[in-house]
């Protein structure tokens, strides 16, 4: 069995996501505003905005608290020599490899609420494909793109 | 070619007639409904033709001011009439040069020449739209890097004396079986379609109800008979499509590149260097898989030309079994394995799942028929099944040396060659409903005409797959070594 890889990504990487959940169930909340607005102004049974509140209920809790931990603990990325290995999924996991010969150019680009965590989205293309390390820690982030650079442009083999 | 060259002055009236193409209807409009002439001004209705006449002289002055010359290691193209625009092109940058000639050029002699870089998917990089031959051979030349600096005349001699190493040319019996299994139908019917749509707004409306009654009239024979010409003429249509598309299919294979070149009215040639050549694909329809015969496609990063996105015909009609023997003519890397290997007995079940949830969404229809036909909704049920089946027992795979193969079916069947190097990444999957079954899926990217493609396979041993991105990993071949 081959070996996982082996470094996380940043632990404030989980407070960020908490944060998109957040932003992402903030739709649904407003739904069950305008449900309850609906049931009180017009003849709309009750239950409908029970059920609206109840789901709204469920998917924050998921936004918020079941999917980023498990999106964090499932991530795992290692930077070798010869290439670059990912590890990443919810309900489907997937493990990438990317050789370094194939890397055409790497990228390190922060949000607003990256850059308040002071994190940074490592963005890896190769001539076909397009691959990201969320979030990692600003030094990591550099240091991973410096590397990887250095790695891609030292190793040229024809496209 | 090292002085600054004009085009052939064909340019001049290819680049008015393309002007004219986007003016033409407003000029058409203002002749039919125009302000007529009111009194005094006779002239206002010589105003398109004025128009006309200006758009001749911009034609005439894009012409003159396009010139193209080689200068050191790059191509210079100086052009444009109200803002000047150079545009450089170092050759080692050219990722391939293709001609092509439509009904104008062939009358005329000459070419239009496309000179694609690796830069992204934008069409052509540079476009000479109308070089006379002898030109045009001349300019190939001088582009394609030369690795010995001779004399300008000896190179010219030379590239005449260079014979391919291997051609092959499409039979005429091939070319008229390619055309009549093409299944362009599909593409064709929608088009008849609109066409005759366009002519809605000729037709009086009672005409549609005297069509119906008149219609009514007949038996079902005589409408079921109607029905298949209209299909047969759609069959047609794709037929005389390939035959112009497809007939003097040429594959030329000279040390460094592969030539393209095909067309009856409109020739294309494309050339393709050998180390830009990313992988091959077999496609079989289903038209043409029962009887044998194949499509190859060769994926090549960029350069594909005019046929951008869409891959470039090696063969456009092949029976299967001779793949082989031409491939290693061609491109002696690439070839088709004798056995692969297949998913796990219990993917198939999956397989089948996969094809058959669709008719969910014939669920509604239960409402809407009448209830004595009910059974009609099961009968793409089995279809489905057997389809599921068929798909499952057609996906396989293989790694054999530094080679990478993967057979899937959508409707047609078609196979992915490719190698190691040539893959951008790879990846494996596994949904929660996969690792139940211990199954996973491998995915690839490849470059194919500048942007990415991908392909997967559904449901694949797992315990192969740590195999598979061993093999493919590096660290693991460098450790092999030491």
């Amino acid at each position: 069995m081959r070996l996982e890889p082996s470094n996380q990504i940043a632990p404030k990487a989980l407070t960020v996501w908490r944060i998109y959940g957040a932003f992402n169930s903030l739709f649904f909340i407003l739904l069950s505003i305008g449900s309850i607005l609906l049931v009180l102004l017009t003849p709309v049974p009750v239950w409908v905005s029970i059920i609206t509140i109840l789901i709204t209920a469920l998917l924050t809790y998921l936004f918020i608290q079941v999917l980023p931990a498990i999106r964090h603990r499932v991530w795992r990325y290692e930077v070798r020599e010869y290439e670059i290995e990912l590890k990443f999924g919810l309900l489907i996991i997937r493990r990438v490899l990317v050789p370094m010969v194939r890397v055409q150019h790497v990228d390190t680009k922060q949000g607003p609420i990256l850059r308040h965590y002071e994190l940074s989205t490592v963005t890896v293309s190769t001539a076909a494909t397009t691959h990201e390390i969320p979030a990692l820690d600003r030094e990591t982030a550099d240091q991973v793109r410096d590397y990887i650079s250095q790695m891609a442009r030292v190793s040229e083999e024809d496209v | 070619m090292y002085e600054p060259t004009r085009l052939h002055p064909l340019a001049a009236g290819l680049s008015f007639l393309k002007v004219l193409k986007e003016w033409i209807i407003p000029i058409i409009i203002f002749f039919l409904f125009g302000p007529g002439s009111p009194p005094g001004m006779a002239w206002v209705s010589f105003a398109p033709f004025l128009f006309i006449l200006m758009l001749g002289g911009y034609g005439i002055l894009y012409w003159y001011r396009f010139t193209y010359h080689i200068e050191g290691e790059e191509l210079k193209i100086e052009y444009g009439v109200f803002v000047r625009k150079n545009r450089y092109i170092p050759k080692r940058r050219i990722q391939s040069i293709d001609y092509t000639q439509g009904i104008f050029h062939r009358v005329f002699d000459v070419v239009k020449i496309n000179i694609e870089t690796a830069g992204g998917p934008g069409g052509a990089e540079a476009s000479l739209s109308a070089v006379s031959l002898a030109n045009a051979e001349q300019l190939k030349e001088a582009l394609r890097e030369e690795k010995t600096k001779t004399e300008e005349a000896d190179v010219l001699v030379e590239a005449e004396r260079e014979k391919p190493a291997y051609s092959y040319k499409l039979s005429l019996k091939d070319l008229l079986l390619a055309a009549s299994t093409s299944g362009g139908i599909g593409v064709t019917l929608p088009l008849i379609g609109t066409l005759s749509s366009q002519f809605e707004n000729f037709i009086p409306d009672d005409f549609y109800v005297e069509a119906f009654n008149w219609l009514s009239g007949f038996s079902w024979i005589v409408i079921a008979v109607m029905v298949f010409f209209s299909l047969f003429f759609a069959w047609f249509i794709s037929f005389v499509g390939v035959i112009l598309k497809y007939a003097n299919f040429q594959i030329r294979r000279f040390e460094d590149r592969i030539v393209i070149s095909r067309g009856l009215l409109e020739k294309r040639e494309l050339t393709l260097p050998l180390h830009r050549i990313q992988g091959i694909r077999i496609v079989e329809s289903v038209l043409r898989q029962p009887f044998g015969f194949a499509t190859v496609h060769v994926e090549s990063a960029g350069g594909a030309g005019p046929e951008m996105g869409v891959s470039a015909m090696l063969f456009p009609f092949i029976k299967r079994s001779k793949i082989n023997a031409e491939l290693t003519e061609i491109l002696p890397d690439y070839n088709v394995p004798e056995k692969m290997k297949p998913l796990p007995k219990r993917a198939m079940r999956r397989y089948i799942l996969r094809n058959v949830a669709p008719a969910i969404f014939v669920v509604p229809l239960f409402w809407v028929i009448p209830s004595q036909f009910w059974f009609l909704l099961l009968i793409p049920v089995p279809i489905l099944v057997m389809w599921g089946i068929l798909d499952f027992k057609d996906s396989k795979w293989l790694i054999e040396g530094q080679s990478f193969y993967m057979q899937t079916r959508t409707l047609s069947r078609s196979m992915l060659i490719t190698k190691k190097r040539r893959m951008q990444d790879f990846e494996i999957k596994q949904s929660i409903f996969q690792r139940r079954h211990d199954l996973i899926t491998l995915k690839t990217a490849i470059l194919s005409g500048g942007v990415g493609k991908v392909f997967q396979l559904k449901d694949v041993e797992t315990r192969n797959s740590n195999e598979t991105f061993g093999w493919f990993s590096r660290k693991s071949q460098e450790s092999k070594i030491q």
